[in-house]
């Protein structure tokens, strides 16, 4: 089993690891021969699948995978990771590649970086200076070995080569270990719409949490099991209380988005107008099959018609940890299906088909 | 609801300055609110002995529509003539959540902004308040309004912030006031200090001091002796410590004012006072101090420093503050705020901006607060308010 490539996509790999790695501890890394998959499933929370093509991070041409399956999938610690890959954002060279240390599977990410040197500076026994680059504070050792690589030269233009190498304890998974895990399967969605900037629909998102943490989590429940009675046959009895509280989110087809919440003490809603409700890819349906299709009943009905509405109830503070996804500048396709269930497409940008790279972000819909 | 019936409607392009001002007495939990024809009044207090009080004024908005409703004409007569009987006032009257509300005027970002050094420096020099918000109010905010709207009587306080592609909608639960609730009084025929001076030299001191975390405030002053004014706090964990305003031409005196606020004054205004008027400390513009017979030549009052320390952001924030104090120990601070209105203006303003000053909006804060008498050193409140009735 051998896997090793060059990192070339830093600084995309670095924020997909650092948005994951805040919904979850661990992750499930499998490598194809050309794509690779993360996958997040936190116990409580929002699964995350992504899917991207290898040429997105790595480079297509230095790709070696070698295994009797054709896949190697790996358990990778995330905050290890992103903290490894943090140190190489400045470096030219980044490879990562599987290895072994007294048996311990190792994810080992080595970075070359180029430091000057003045004057005088270029001493023979600098190794010392390795450290202060790759280990960020407060590492703790166990996750991170470090390997003082120091190959040194001084070269001419006194510019000083450094190699890091970072080694990720990591859990290779065998194919039993993962055949039960299979991605979320959910109905055609009533809404489809893209999403606002994710930056100003974070902060707001926050403001309305910090409004409702402040306030009775009670409330907030009795005043949205009001709204969806109609629905459930449930009593406010079944609610989770003193919990993070739920934020109401609902789109229609008529390009709007509302975010809102209610506690004892105000109600309060947040509504985008003029956003895009994506049309659907017309060689993949027949005409006939889009027309029934639950999103096209709901753009049928009028824009002002609440039952043109799609809602889910989510937990604030996850809804916070899903959309640091923004720092990628993603396009995001948000899906409603009717208090079920929500899913979002992160499209990354970039020159590589936004099609195959893709995140796909799971979030259950709250009863109330 | 038609638009008409509405009790009041008023909108301001610029959140920033309501945030402000509100966030000054944003100590509470809660406010009471009462609109009336020319401003609505924001007051909030803490166990009787402190209280906060800001008045937005109708200045402040681009339009203020206040209809008052006649108490049988309407459908929703019997709640509004309930009001008028229980309050003997014809305003509407109602707490809302403070917090809540600072919380929604923080939608758009206002907070973003380093408004406390900004303010700070403002207050120093007035002239860089607008210069130092360039960055965020006046591009960022033409877009975005804010607007206030209290439809009939019992009805939720809606507030509306409005930019470029999305609209919040904030609506606040009204609940009726607590009938106890009364204001510190103050005598203002009996006032024995008042001091004016720029807030930032009282923030600075109140700073300085609260770095020692004292549970009690001294102010002393007198004026026909040394030390003329000084602050000092005293019962914390450390040393006691004080902050005493000197006169400038005794530098020998001023041990604890630094050095930099005397070159910070030299202008003309407070150096001509300091030569005209000698026995008035340097930054003070008014320094009368006239204690009654019984006190003797000096005026000592003990407040708690935690309750005097809620109007910190008020002190950071305000142009100049007025320290005052009656015959029975209530204190008084009432702050100035000065809004430069370059930052807000829109074409919809051009109605009112013929009545206004063209140069800035002055709207002021007011603080109140119950003395520690000597016998109940730093017991209940309850104590403390026998002794005042």
């Amino acid at each position: 089993m051998r896997f090793r490539t060059e990192v070339v996509n830093t600084a995309t790999f670095t924020k997909l690891i650092a948005s994951l790695s805040s919904l979850s501890k661990l992750c499930w890394m499998r490598l194809e021969s050309n794509v690779i998959r993360f996958t997040v499933i936190p116990e409580q929370g929002t699964q995350v699948w992504a899917q991207l093509p290898v040429e997105s991070i790595f480079e297509e041409t230095d790709y070696t995978l070698e295994s009797n399956t054709g896949v190697i999938n790996l358990e990778v610690p995330l905050p290890s990771l992103h903290r490894a890959l943090r140190s190489a954002a400045a470096a030219k060279w980044v490879q990562l590649r599987l290895t072994q240390k007294a048996k311990v599977p190792l994810l080992a990410l080595t970075i070359r970086a180029k430091s000057r040197v003045k004057g005088e500076a270029a001493l023979g026994t600098t190794t010392g200076t390795n450290q202060t680059e790759g280990g960020g504070p407060g590492e703790d050792a166990s996750a991170l070995g470090e390997e003082g690589g120091g190959l040194l030269n001084a070269n001419a233009n006194r510019e000083r080569e450094t190699f890091i190498t970072q080694e990720i304890p990591v859990k290779v998974l065998h194919e039993s270990a993962i055949e039960g895990l299979h991605e979320p399967r959910c109905r055609d969605p009533d809404v489809h719409i893209i999403l606002p900037d994710l930056f100003q629909l974070k902060s707001i998102s926050e403001r309305f949490t910090k409004l409702a943490t402040d306030s009775s989590p009670k409330a907030a429940a009795a005043a949205a099991t009001a709204s969806m009675t109609s629905m459930t046959g449930q009593g406010p009895g079944t609610a989770v209380s003193g919990v993070s509280p739920k934020l109401e989110l609902a789109a229609n087809m008529h390009g709007s988005l509302r975010l809102s919440i209610a506690t004892d003490a105000l109600k309060i809603s947040s509504v985008w107008t003029d956003l895009v409700n994506p049309s659907l890819d017309p060689s993949q349906l027949s005409q006939t099959q889009i027309e029934q299709l639950p999103s096209e009943r709901m753009r049928a009905l009028g824009g002002d018609d609440e039952a043109g509405w799609a809602r889910v109830r989510i937990d604030g503070r996850d809804w916070a940890r899903v959309l640091s996804v923004g720092r990628m500048n993603p396009k995001v396709v948000a899906c409603f299906i009717h208090e079920t269930a929500l899913v979002l497409y992160v499209y990354l940008p970039g020159s590589w088909n936004e099609e195959e790279s893709c995140l796909t972000y799971y979030i259950n819909s709250y009863l109330s | 609801m038609a638009e008409t019936e509405r009790i009041f409607i008023a909108v301001s392009s610029n959140a920033h300055q309501l945030f402000t001002l509100l966030n000054c007495i944003g100590f509470a939990q809660n406010a009471t609110v009462q609109i009336t024809p020319d401003g609505i009044r924001f007051s909030v207090e803490e166990g009787r002995v402190v209280q906060g009080l800001a008045f937005l004024d109708k200045a402040l908005f681009t339009t203020y529509t206040f209809n008052l409703p006649p108490t049988t004409a309407n459908a929703e007569g019997d709640l509004s003539m309930e009001d008028a009987e229980s309050d003997g006032l014809d305003y509407p009257c109602f707490v809302v959540s403070l917090s809540a509300l600072l919380e929604t005027l923080k939608i758009f970002g206002v907070n973003d902004s380093p408004s406390a050094s900004a303010s700070r420096a403002g207050s120093v020099q007035p002239s860089t308040v607008s210069a130092s918000s360039a960055f965020n109010a006046p591009a960022l905010l033409l877009s975005r309004s804010c607007t206030f709207q209290y439809a009939s009587h019992g009805s939720p306080l809606g507030i509306t912030l409005a930019e470029t592609g999305v609209k919040t909608t904030c609506e606040l639960t009204t609940y009726v006031p607590d009938e106890g609730e009364v204001e510190i009084p103050f005598q203002r025929d009996g006032i024995i200090m008042k001091i004016i001076m720029r807030s930032a030299w009282l923030h600075n001191a109140i700073t300085e001091l609260g770095s020692t975390s004292p549970s009690i405030l001294r102010i002393s002053a007198s004026a026909k002796e040394e030390p003329y004014f000084t602050l000092s706090g005293s019962g914390g964990p450390f040393s006691q410590s004080s902050v005493e305003f000197s006169i400038e031409d005794t530098p020998s005196n001023g041990t604890q004012v630094d050095s930099h606020r005397k070159v910070l004054t030299n202008d003309g205004t407070s150096r001509s006072r300091a030569t005209r008027a000698k026995l008035a400390p340097t930054v003070t513009e008014t320094f009368l101090v006239s204690p009654p017979f019984s006190m003797g030549p000096r005026i000592k009052q003990d407040y708690r420093f935690s309750f005097i320390h809620k109007a910190s952001r008020a002190m950071a924030a305000a142009n100049k503050v007025s320290i005052r104090g009656d015959r029975q120990g209530v204190l008084s601070l009432q702050f100035m705020m000065e809004f430069d209105r370059n930052g807000s203006i829109v074409t919809s303003n051009s109605t009112r901006s013929g009545k206004d000053s063209p140069a800035s909006t002055v709207s002021f804060v007011d603080f109140r607060f119950v003395p520690l008498l000597d016998e109940d050193e730093l017991g209940g409140g309850d104590a403390m308010l026998d002794e005042m009735d």
